[in-house]
């Protein structure tokens, strides 16, 4: 209607393009957690395998744990399970630890599910998301890094692949490294770097 | 066979669209220019248009016979899939929506083409302006088929290049997985997305008018009046789209409302915001000859926003119901903004001086200084609009977090800008041109003001207590005085002019000054809209309980009862669904069967309310949970919806409006004398024009594509 | 607050059904699924006294500021998916145990992050979607009030172009109505 507005236009025009420049750079599924860096919260949860048997995050302390959301209902959650077995195996030793965790989902078809796909890393039974729903968990499968102190380090959200599993792993060995330069040296394998 | 008919048809398309451009260009801009070279582009136009129905036909026939060798009917195509969605499942995919989008294009180009495929044949056409070039009034035509042919250039390439529906498969697959379940659930699929689709392509004919208009330095009255209806055809479409949305949405999501304010539906609402101002200030042109490079803005920033939310549809940037999966297709799209859009600027920019009007608005109280409010309250509008969908992108940008942007903002934002634009639909009509007196202020507003106020302090009476209900009771009560007060001036002077009585005086207003009138209508439909919503939003209540056995649940007026819970295997789906008995006020309404869809792709089940519909009010039951061992109990949610059908009826109002707004007049027309001094009088002011035959007459209307 | 979940007894209703979807994996992920959202949450079911009425409706009104995660588009309050749902029963639960609205909307951000809110917060960069607006809306108005007012002070100019039917005099003897009717008409008929 007169200049100020002349300019207004293509200005907002040209910021909304760059925006949708650096829209087109990012994935909309990204979703960082607002738990990175943050405590994990403690659980203490049966096993799926033994029911009389828990586990406590806090007993972990000292060790990379690595918690997997998962569910039999979950598509994705079998297309990575091959994944989730690649980094127990990599890490086949005390200091990391890989857990999965049972959500929104019935012991019966979890057990199924283990039986199915195979695995030997323990999985805790979180009936009612009392757990889940702390860690801002949504949508299967969701994997959390928690460092030897307890903090949350990482949060992959959708399933370990091959462009994901690299960033996990790598997440990993930092933490392991981090360690390491402590004080305290454990005696422990050299962290790999790579894939 | 039909993968290499439809190819051949697009790459054919893609042919006829190049001859567009050239020989409109051509035809149009250069010396070169002549009746043989427009004819050329008109005939290419055609051609576009007959090649992309037959690329369209042979998708539906390989859809309907379910060549399953066709790379996107293996995506979408299911044999169990019932015949109705497989033929709307066109559009159900990102490479079938862009074939029907660069049919509508086509058929768009040919029909304009077609309506003016006469301005030839006067002796204009053989007549050349001192610069050698054919006669200015012949110019427009040709150069806007042009325009329209580059952007079936980039439309018809994708379907070429990166988007072929096409494309073979080898061997070819048993079955396919089917649609999108939430695009096979409803028969408003079958009208919901063609409607929004003809109102977002349509707006590419006033787009090319704006960039035809900046090239040829001409936009005089031929030329806005033209690019005016043309709009107000492709707006209707939208709106009804847009509304239709609503329904489906209402009908198929299960959550009670209508509009969500997701990003795709703010994508399909900004254009139409934008659109909108446009056909209000092209009066503010068309009387005072003012605000000419404003309205050339509107008309390319409302095609850039239908480009800008279907590149949010297919690029994937944003996550949305309508979302379809992300492809290559994001760059290019993104790339063709930012081409349209500098080369608009650039054009702009360039004309800038050529378009400067001398005009002056002389008062506040003037129906021009109406519609620059009226414009700078849709434009802030699409603005807030525009940010609250792309704010999450900011903070991403910034500070590499994410957040939502969602309803209950909207909502805050966008009510008191709503309750602005209706007051104004009730002030703007009643001003005169130029200057108001206070004496002809008072006499317009008088009694109008009076009915909303008595309108407000009824509602208060009535029990209402919220603020913005109230204030939307009065307002539309406001507005509607002033509306049928218009019609009663319209009334009684045709009554003194021509003698006619009341009901075929109110058939004149419509048949003889219908854009006038209809845009009235078009402001009926507006405020009943807004009624429905606020009242729908102050009375609408919800409950929810477990019923079993004959248990019965009461919410207001309606009361339901629990019968059964049932599943059936359907032929892609598992369907779970419970029988309950409904009554009002103790009479009997029949069954309802909330129903939730279990697809086998698909992790959610898909919930389908089921609705009772009256006129003063809904009753929509959800299926929240169900007992699966014995069928014994269902969780369900009811809920009251008052008056939402008046959303539809308003959504029909409007386009109805429109129709009359646009309906070809002038025939066979008698004459009084009240009727001479009036034609004298125009005849007066026709002549400055760079009129060149009276089309009206034989003119098809955009509107006429849909039906 | 919630009964444990059912364990996933079949009827051979939904068993006939399940049979239909072929896929292994897609029956093993129905069965799964009608198992979980068949068993349905006490938290919301029809209210019986007047504390149940009043905390589902504070839980609704909470539960409708947070976006349901896993449905787009719809707040917590309104979706049927199993996560609103266990959302709404905690949302319940914790205002049962005499949470502060402003608690439980904190324990929500800090689980779920800003993401989970549907209105953003007005601090920070969230500012910025409050502010913006009304910038806006303060610069076009400014503009278009000087707009106006320059054209209150300078003598009328004859509008350049188009038709200014304002420019032909109208026979003085015609009454208000009518010469409305003829400027609509001629509007319309040229």
């Amino acid at each position: 209607m007169n200049r100020v507005l002349r300019w207004l236009v293509p200005l907002v025009a040209i910021a909304v393009l760059g925006l949708l420049g650096f829209g087109l750079t990012r994935s909309p599924q990204f979703l960082p957690s607002a738990l990175i860096e943050q405590p994990a919260p403690e659980f203490q949860l049966a096993r799926l395998s033994e029911p009389s048997d828990s586990i406590a995050l806090a007993e972990l302390r000292g060790r990379v744990v690595v918690l997997n959301y998962w569910a039999s209902w979950c598509f994705p959650c079998i297309q990575e399970h091959p994944y989730l077995e690649l980094l127990d195996e990599t890490y086949d030793h005390e200091d990391v630890q890989l857990i999965g965790m049972l959500y929104q989902d019935t012991p019966e078809n979890g057990r199924a599910f283990m039986r199915q796909y195979g695995g030997e890393w323990p999985t805790l039974v979180d009936p009612m998301s009392e757990t889940a729903n702390p860690d801002g968990v949504y949508g299967p499968p969701e994997t959390f890094i928690v460092s030897p102190d307890g903090v949350i380090a990482y949060k992959q959200l959708g399933p370990l692949s091959p462009r994901t599993f690299p960033i996990v792993k790598g997440k990993i060995d930092s933490l392991l490294a981090l360690r390491d330069d402590a004080p305290q040296p454990l005696e422990t394998a050299p962290p790999e770097t790579g894939s | 066979m039909l993968s290499t008919l439809g190819y051949a048809s697009a790459v054919g398309a893609l042919l006829g669209a190049a001859i567009m451009t050239i020989a409109g260009f051509r035809a149009g801009l250069s010396r070169g220019g002549d009746e043989f070279t427009a004819t050329i582009a008109r005939r290419a136009a055609y051609f576009a248009f007959f090649a992309m129905t037959a690329g369209m036909l042979a998708m539906e026939v390989a859809l309907l016979t379910h060549d399953f060798s066709v790379d996107y009917v293996a995506r979408v195509g299911s044999i169990e899939t019932p015949t109705y969605y497989t033929a709307i499942s066109l559009w159900s995919s990102l490479d079938g929506s862009i074939l029907f989008w660069g049919w509508i294009l086509a058929g768009y180009g040919a029909l304009f083409a077609f309506t003016r495929r006469r301005e030839w044949n006067g002796p204009e056409a053989r007549t050349r302006a001192p610069d050698g070039r054919i006669a200015a009034g012949l110019r427009m035509t040709p150069v806007v088929t042009a325009v329209i042919g580059t952007v079936g250039l980039f439309f018809f390439g994708l379907l070429v290049g990166p988007s072929n529906p096409f494309g073979l498969i080898d061997p070819a697959p048993a079955n396919g997985p089917g649609p999108n379940p939430l695009l096979q659930n409803h028969p408003l699929m079958g009208l919901h997305p063609p409607m929004l689709y003809f109102g977002f392509v349509g707006m590419t004919v006033p787009f090319a008018f704006a960039i035809a208009g900046l090239l040829i330095g001409n936009v005089e009255a031929r030329w806005l009046r033209d690019a005016r209806r043309w709009t107000i055809g492709a707006w209707a479409f939208l709106t009804m789209g847009i509304i239709g949305g609503g329904w489906w949405s209402y009908e198929v999501l299960g959550w009670g409302g209508a509009w969500a304010w997701d990003p795709v539906e703010n994508a399909s609402f900004l254009p139409w915001l934008t659109a909108t101002a446009f056909l209000h200030s092209a009066m503010v042109q068309e009387r005072r000859g003012m605000l000419k490079t404003w309205n050339l803005t509107l008309m390319i920033s409302t095609f850039l926003l239908v480009l800008f939310g279907t590149f949010l549809t297919r690029s994937g940037i944003i996550d949305s119901v309508h979302a379809f999966a992300d492809g290559p297709i994001g760059p290019i799209f993104f790339g063709y903004i930012a081409f349209v859009l500098i080369v608009s600027m650039v054009l702009i920019g360039w004309r800038a001086n050529r378009l400067h009007a001398p005009g002056q608005i002389e008062a506040a109280a003037s129906r021009e200084s109406a519609f620059i409010v009226n414009n700078l309250l849709l434009v802030g509008f699409t603005f807030t609009v525009l940010l609250g969908t792309l704010f999450p992108l900011i903070v991403e940008a910034v500070r590499g977090d994410r957040i939502s942007v969602g309803a209950p903002y909207f909502d805050m934002v966008a009510t008191p800008i709503g309750l602005a634009l209706l007051f104004l639909m009730g002030i703007g009509p009643a001003l005169p041109w130029r200057r108001a007196s206070g004496e002809k202020i008072k006499k317009a507003f008088l009694v109008a003001t009076g009915i909303g106020v008595a309108a407000g302090v009824a509602a208060f009476l009535l029990g209402i207590r919220q603020f913005y209900p109230i204030v939307t009771i009065a307002a539309a009560a406001f507005v509607m005085t002033t509306i049928v007060e218009e019609f009663a001036k319209g009334v009684r002077a045709r009554r003194r002019i021509a003698g006619r009585s009341v009901g075929g005086a109110l058939v004149d207003l419509f048949t003889r000054n219908g854009r006038r009138y209809g845009g009235y209508v078009v402001h009926v439909g507006v405020v009943v809209i807004a009624l429905a919503i606020s009242v729908s939003w102050t009375w609408k209540f919800e409950r929810e309980g477990t019923l079993r056995d004959g248990q019965r649940m009461a919410i207001g007026d309606y009361e339901i009862e629990f019968v059964d819970v049932w599943a059936t295997q359907e032929a892609q789906r598992v369907v779970i669904g419970s029988t309950v008995n409904a009554y009002r006020n103790g009479r009997p309404l029949g069954e309802m069967r909330p129903r939730m869809n279990i697809y086998p792709s698909n992790p959610q089940p898909i919930a389908t309310p089921a609705v009772k519909s009256s006129l003063t009010s809904d009753l929509y039951l959800t299926l929240m949970a169900f007992d699966e061992a014995e069928g014994s109990h269902a969780t369900i949610r009811a809920i009251v919806n008052p008056g939402i059908v008046w959303l539809w009826i308003g959504g029909l109002i409007m386009g109805l409006g429109s129709l009359i707004s646009i309906w070809p007049r002038g025939v066979g027309r008698s004459r009084s004398a009240g009727e001479a001094l009036l034609a004298d009088t125009a005849a007066a002011v026709t002549s400055t024009g760079p009129a060149t035959e009276s089309e009206a007459a034989d003119e098809p209307e955009p509107a006429g594509v849909g039906t | 607050m919630t009964p444990a979940r059912r364990s996933p007894r079949r009827s051979p209703w939904i068993a006939a059904g399940a049979l239909g979807l072929l896929s292994v994996v897609g029956a093993a992920h129905l069965d799964a699924q009608q198992t979980y959202f068949g068993g349905g949450s006490s938290a919301v079911t029809a209210a019986d006294s007047a504390r149940d009425a009043e905390l589902d409706a504070m839980t609704a009104e909470i539960a409708s500021r947070f976006r349901c995660l896993v449905c787009r588009g719809q707040s917590v309050q309104e979706s049927s998916s199993q996560l609103a749902r266990e959302m709404q029963a905690l949302i319940r639960e914790k205002l049962g145990a005499g949470e502060t609205p402003e608690e439980i909307e904190a324990f929500f951000i800090a689980s779920y992050g800003d993401f989970i809110l549907l209105k953003p917060r007005a601090q920070g960069i969230g500012l910025l979607v409050y502010a913006l607006p009304i910038a806006m809306f303060g610069i076009a108005f400014l503009a278009a009030l000087v707009k106006i007012r320059s054209g209150r002070t300078e003598p009328a100019v004859a509008g350049a172009g188009g038709a200014d039917a304002d420019r032909i005099t109208m026979q003085s003897d015609l009454s208000e109505d009518d010469q409305s009717w003829i400027e609509a008409a001629i509007r319309e008929e040229v």
